[in-house]
């Protein structure tokens, strides 16, 4: 199996001394649902960033695809795209031109059909004349969902993409997820919701203290703890983690 | 290098120089038409009211006199003001992620930033100068040397800008710069008044203010007259923009303040 994402002994310490990934090594399959678990401040979107661009690591390698993220950046970046956790969109543009900005910033040529497209696909193509400041919650995060897409990424980062969001929304989004994996899409999760984490993942990755606790296929995982849901698994593993 | 890593992102680049340019219009009441009203106001005053009692200087009306002061006061302002809001927004709104996570160098998007400010300033300057002909009789001397000169400043301070909008913490410290330093000084570089005015003493001191040549090198460009060599007016912008270059460089390859 192809690998869409390597990442190799890698460790972040910042300025001040903290230790937020400490010799972390994970691979991501070409065309699965990766689901990243830990607590809070465990590392998740620390280490997402590094593959990302948006924390420099402090040693160690990153492959996108076969392409070092750092080394080799732009080819790496063509291939990926973040929705980050807090929802992050300049609030005075209009739904269109966000969607064309951030085409724009990958080198991407302005393609209105795709855009109508994707904002069709995410129920905004009727808002795509409103300012995103005018845009409901559940809008707004579908907002940062068409930006990445605007990419075609190959590897898709959520970064906690249903926190604070109902249960309709949440539906239709995991749905979407489920759409992108099927067009070939590898998508890499974090999330607080384990249930969710449980029905949609293909594997687990736990992370505690910046470093992987155990990454495991989710069936063969929920076979080892037989009788036991995702969440208490998820308790057990950090209890005995601690 | 493969060859992938020298390819310049010249989309990317045109995509932040065209959303800057989309936010100036959107607010063109605040980042054009309010620069244009508060300068011409400037020259209303001075140029025409008060500079009507004042004698000839250099040669030249009053009014032609504080003209390309003005137009530099607003160029240097208004460019170092979009720069610096323009990059600082968006880390306060946390869209930066944006920026970062493209197939963007640094340098692109620092170009993207500091061209749509330029820009953005030197529309406000040719309508000052527009307006200015309503008031004022004048001919450009070397028109073309007044756009080369006008262009280097206001890229030069739109650079400051950049870096006071990646160092900044806050809207306060963003006003710092252009409130306390590059306002006072400019007005004390000469735009109302010719050196030889001052007591030697502040004569003297004025050699150290940079806007001095700024001005005065501009003032050359539209009259030919000007209270020190235009060649010096000329090493003491490029060499200001050199250091301004040298500046962003730096934080550039240190990562400083835009990622972690």
């Amino acid at each position: 199996m192809k690998l869409a994402l390597e990442v190799q002994d890698v460790s972040k310490v910042y300025g001040d001394g903290t230790k937020a990934l400490d010799r972390v090594s994970l691979d991501v399959k070409e065309g699965e649902i990766l689901a990243l678990l830990g607590e809070n401040g465990a590392g998740k979107t620390t280490l997402i960033g590094t593959i990302c661009g948006m924390v420099q690591p402090s040693s160690g390698k990153i492959l996108v695809d076969g392409v070092d993220a750092w080394k080799n950046y732009r080819e790496a970046r063509s291939r990926l795209a973040l929705v980050p956790q807090e929802i992050a969109l300049d609030p005075f543009s209009t739904v269109y031109q966000t969607v064309r900005f951030a085409r724009g910033y990958f080198g991407k040529r302005n393609n209105p059909e795709f855009f109508e497209k994707t904002l069709k696909d995410l129920s905004l193509w009727d808002k795509k004349d409103r300012k995103v400041l005018t845009l409901s919650g559940g809008m707004k995060r579908r907002m940062s969902i068409a930006k990445a897409l605007m990419n075609e990424p190959k590897l898709l980062f959520l970064d906690e993409p249903t926190a604070g969001v109902d249960v309709e929304l949440r539906k239709s989004m995991w749905e979407m997820v489920h759409e992108l994996r099927k067009n070939g899409m590898t998508i890499v999760l974090t999330t607080h919701y384990l249930e969710e984490a449980e029905r949609h993942a293909d594997r687990i990755a736990f992370i505690s203290g910046g470093s992987i606790k155990m990454i495991e296929d989710k069936d063969k995982l929920m076979n080892r703890f037989e009788g036991m849901n995702l969440e208490e698994i998820f308790f057990k593993l950090f209890d005995e983690s601690e | 290098m493969k060859v992938n890593e020298m390819r310049v992102n010249w989309i990317g680049i045109w995509t932040v120089y065209l959303k800057e340019m989309t936010r100036t219009s959107r607010v063109i009441g605040q980042t054009i038409i309010s620069p244009v009203i508060t300068t011409t106001l400037y020259f209303v005053v001075f140029g025409a009211a008060v500079g009507s009692n004042i004698d000839e200087l250099q040669g030249v009306s009053y009014g032609a006199f504080i003209m390309p002061g003005l137009i530099m006061l607003s160029l240097t302002t208004n460019s170092l003001t979009a720069a610096s809001s323009g990059i600082y927004f968006p880390k306060w709104t946390g869209v930066i992620y944006e920026l970062l996570t493209a197939p963007l160098s640094y340098f692109e998007i620092c170009l993207g930033y500091v061209l749509a400010a330029t820009t953005r300033a030197m529309i406000v300057a040719v309508i000052i100068f527009l307006v200015s002909l309503f008031y004022v009789d004048l001919t450009v001397k070397y028109p073309l040397f007044c756009l080369l000169f006008a262009f280097i400043t206001t890229l030069s301070f739109a650079l400051f800008g950049f870096v006071i909008g990646l160092v900044a913490n806050s809207f306060e410290q963003l006003s710092l710069m252009p409130n306390f330093v590059i306002t006072p000084l400019s007005f004390l570089g000469g735009i109302f008044y010719n050196l030889e005015m001052l007591p030697p003493f502040w004569r003297n001191v004025s050699i150290f203010n940079p806007f001095v040549y700024m001005n005065n090198g501009l003032r050359y460009g539209f009259y030919g007259i000007t209270d020190v060599d235009p060649v010096l007016c000329v090493i003491v912008i490029l060499l200001f923009t050199s250091l301004n270059l040298a500046i962003t460089l730096w934080i550039f390859r240190t990562g400083f303040r835009l990622r972690q």
